[in-house]
């Protein structure tokens, strides 16, 4: 079993309205601060954002000292429409003389995380996961893993999505339809972050408890048949119980069709729910909120993608009394 | 209980050709090479240099060859026919080149899927993650793949790092004015920047106990990983080194675990602050020792490669270890004063006997450290 399940202290989520235009629906002056945000690619601004707001609604970092703050953070297409415009100056307009100093750095995906681990003091490590649409399944599994295997006590975990340039050549082929990727997914803009943390140092002080979290991912070829206990398997991992509620997020390939099947064998349950799969990280990610602050009881999360990635989340919400709180000591960097 | 956790197979391609042995070969040659100019009319910019792996079809998935080629050398070499192995694969730019060769295709496709290609190509059921950590990558993903084993979640890990040639990435450092014209020369007194280099390392890590289950005689030891996040600035080190010391101090285990350490392959850029900041680090680790510790400068043969830098660290760490010995590194012109390491030039130095151990850095943007100790048994 990857350690204990985590408890989830403060999440956060900075996501556009259904009906908000491309780009109007986040000011980074009104949602960050009037003076040093601009040149933070779009991603970068949500995430810190999501961030933010984890930590004010409870996710507390402070309660130990940096070098044991971690964070885990994932993204699929990112700073995928940077990196289109920063190589069109260099390809076709004025060469990479041009390019913006401030923006450069960020040819590195992993500056994602940058700025959050400035403000917050994340100096135990900070892990950037990019596998496509599973990569905040596997942030919460991978850094899980690292709490358990002692490399941090408290834990951010984030994803965070731009949007995915259009036809690059700029040239014959029709772009996809507005909202939709490439390959006919939803385009994701926004973040998801939530605080994670022992259960035992969340007792301690009397934090509220959205839930715990447990995840697992599996990768089997493309064409090649599910073994038979890869999914049970899976399951007595996250010490699933039986006879759960089951929510999925998928893509319309034939294998997350066989990846949803098999876990409805394998859970022998009661309902399932499904919603689309979109361009990037962020789907499953946003469910996970919804489940964590949803009604009490334990739900399967899972989550699969026609290149044959899968993830599964054991997500149990509660209604433990959390315990009065103990005095603890404020850390800061 | 903590599993013991082993490195059985290494893969490997760089500039220098495929094969970890044509990489250990020019260990030991220790020639100066000089930078290549990519065949791509697109580049526009002051500097357009890189160690390019000799392999002609600029155009192709490269990132994604040289894994998928040092993975099945990976698994060859630790004798291997596995079908379930989770495979961790670390890159700065993943397949940055599929968007970007004559201005990408007529569609976006995302860069990171390099684990999933090197499973699919190798038939491997389990888990496929890519690592998206700048160029301490490789070093993430080798630390991720031995919490993996350790936990108990897996006997097998494909692990290690692999990047190519992009556009993008070669421009923004072209901007930041980071490359230097006459080549990558860690701890050179006039060094000028860094020279990005393709290439892709693997390596096969292992339960203990699943290995000599096989019957593995003398695998070496995946013995301890750190982890660490200056959180400061986007792009320069911190200059007090305080978190690379604690990712090293992790790896290594502490200051007895430090007495142990016979080679280190240092991070070692060319950057004029990253390089002294190292430096002094390593001194906070090994103290006096510091000047009989020998450094194998990797990236003064293979220039920088990014993502894949620690994991062809590690391949070098190993063949290292296999052979007994430290290869004399590539001359240098004249070292910087403010770097006060040892980087042998006139021949090989013997690992001590009870000191078979290398420690391989890695540092990327953002402030992202991570260090990885390989092991060798006694003779």
């Amino acid at each position: 079993m990857n350690g204990a399940a985590l408890a989830v202290t403060g999440a956060g989520a900075v996501l556009p309205p259904p009906d908000a235009g491309d780009e109007e629906w986040f000011d980074h002056r009104e949602r960050l601060g009037p003076r040093g945000y601009k040149y933070l690619p779009a991603a970068a601004q949500y995430l810190l954002a999501a961030a933010r707001e984890a930590v004010e609604d409870g996710g507390r970092l402070d309660g130990v000292a940096c070098d044991r703050r971690g964070t885990a953070l994932a993204l699929n297409g990112g700073f995928a429409e940077l990196f289109h415009t920063m190589d069109r100056q260099v390809a076709v307009e004025n060469g990479a003389a041009a390019l913006s100093p401030a923006t450069a750095p960020y040819f590195a995906v992993s500056l994602l995380g940058s700025r959050p681990a400035a403000e917050l003091g994340l100096k135990g490590f900070a892990l950037t996961l990019a596998t496509p649409r599973v990569a905040a399944l596997e942030a919460l599994e991978a850094g899980s893993r690292a709490v358990a295997a002692g490399r941090c006590d408290v834990l951010l975990i984030g994803a965070a999505e731009h949007r995915v340039p259009g036809p690059l050549t700029g040239g014959s082929a029709p772009g996809p339809p507005d909202g939709q990727s490439p390959d006919g997914l939803e385009v994701e803009q926004g973040s998801v972050a939530f605080v994670l943390e022992p259960q035992a140092a969340a007792d301690a002080r009397g934090a509220r408890v959205h839930g715990t979290v447990r995840a697992r991912s599996l990768f089997v070829p493309p064409g090649r048949p599910l073994p038979r206990d890869l999914i049970a398997e899976a399951l007595e991992r996250l010490g699933a119980p039986p006879a759960l509620d089951v929510h999925c997020v998928l893509d319309d390939s034939e294998f997350s069709d066989r990846i949803a099947d098999a876990v409805a064998e394998a859970t022998g349950t009661g309902s399932i729910t499904t919603t689309p799969a979109g361009a990037g990280s962020l789907a499953p990610a946003v469910r996970l909120v919804r489940l964590l602050t949803g009604p009490p009881g334990a739900r399967l999360l899972v989550a699969a993608t026609r290149e044959g990635h899968a993830a599964l989340a054991l997500v149990r919400t509660g209604s433990d009394t959390p315990l009065p709180p103990q005095k603890r000591e404020i850390h800061s960097c | 209980m903590t599993r013991e956790v082993v490195v059985t197979g290494v893969g490997a391609v760089t500039c220098h050709g495929a094969g970890a042995d044509t990489l250990w070969q020019a260990m030991k040659a220790a020639g100066v090479r000089r930078p290549d100019r990519p065949a791509d009319p697109l580049a526009r910019m002051e500097l357009p240099l890189i160690n390019l792996v000799p392999d002609p079809d600029l155009s192709a998935a490269r990132a994604t060859r040289f894994a998928v080629a040092a993975a099945r050398e990976a698994l060859t070499d630790a004798g291997l026919t596995a079908s379930r192995a989770a495979v961790v694969i670390g890159s700065c730019m993943g397949e940055a080149g599929l968007n970007e060769r004559g201005r990408g295709g007529e569609e976006w496709v995302a860069p990171f899927r390099l684990a999933s290609e090197v499973a699919t190509e190798l038939g491997l059921v389990g888990a496929a993650h890519d690592v998206g950590n700048a160029c301490s990558a490789g070093g993430y993903a080798l630390g991720m793949a031995l919490d993996m084993v350790r936990a108990g979640e897996t006997d097998v890990v494909l692990a290690g790092g692999s990047d190519a040639y992009s556009r993008v990435a070669l421009g923004c450092f072209n901007r930041l004015g980071a490359v230097d014209s006459a080549g990558c020369r860690p701890f050179e007194a006039d060094r000028a920047g860094t020279v990005f280099a393709e290439g892709a390392g693997m390596l096969v890590v292992e339960s203990a106990e699943h290995a000599r289950a096989r019957g593995v005689a003398r695998p070496l030891t995946l013995a301890g990983s750190g982890w660490s996040c200056d959180a400061g600035h986007v792009t320069a080190p911190n200059t007090d080194g305080e978190q690379i010391v604690r990712a090293m101090r992790e790896a290594v285990g502490g200051d007895e675990g430090a007495g142990r350490i016979g080679c280190v392959v240092p991070h070692g850029t060319g950057t004029r602050l990253g390089d002294k900041v190292e430096s002094q680090a390593l001194h906070s680790v090994f103290g006096a020792r510091t000047r009989r510790v020998p450094l194998y400068s990797l990236k003064a043969l293979l220039g920088h490669a990014g993502g894949a830098s620690a994991a062809l660290g590690a391949v070098a760490a190993a063949l290292i270890l296999r052979h007994g010995h430290v290869p004399r590194n590539i001359r240098l012109e004249r070292q910087d004063p403010g770097c006060a390491v040892w980087l042998p030039q006139d021949g090989a130095v013997p690992l001590r006997v009870d000191r078979r151990r290398v420690l391989v850095n890695a540092y990327g943007f953002g402030g992202s450290n991570s260090s990885v100790v390989l092991e060798g048994v006694a003779a």
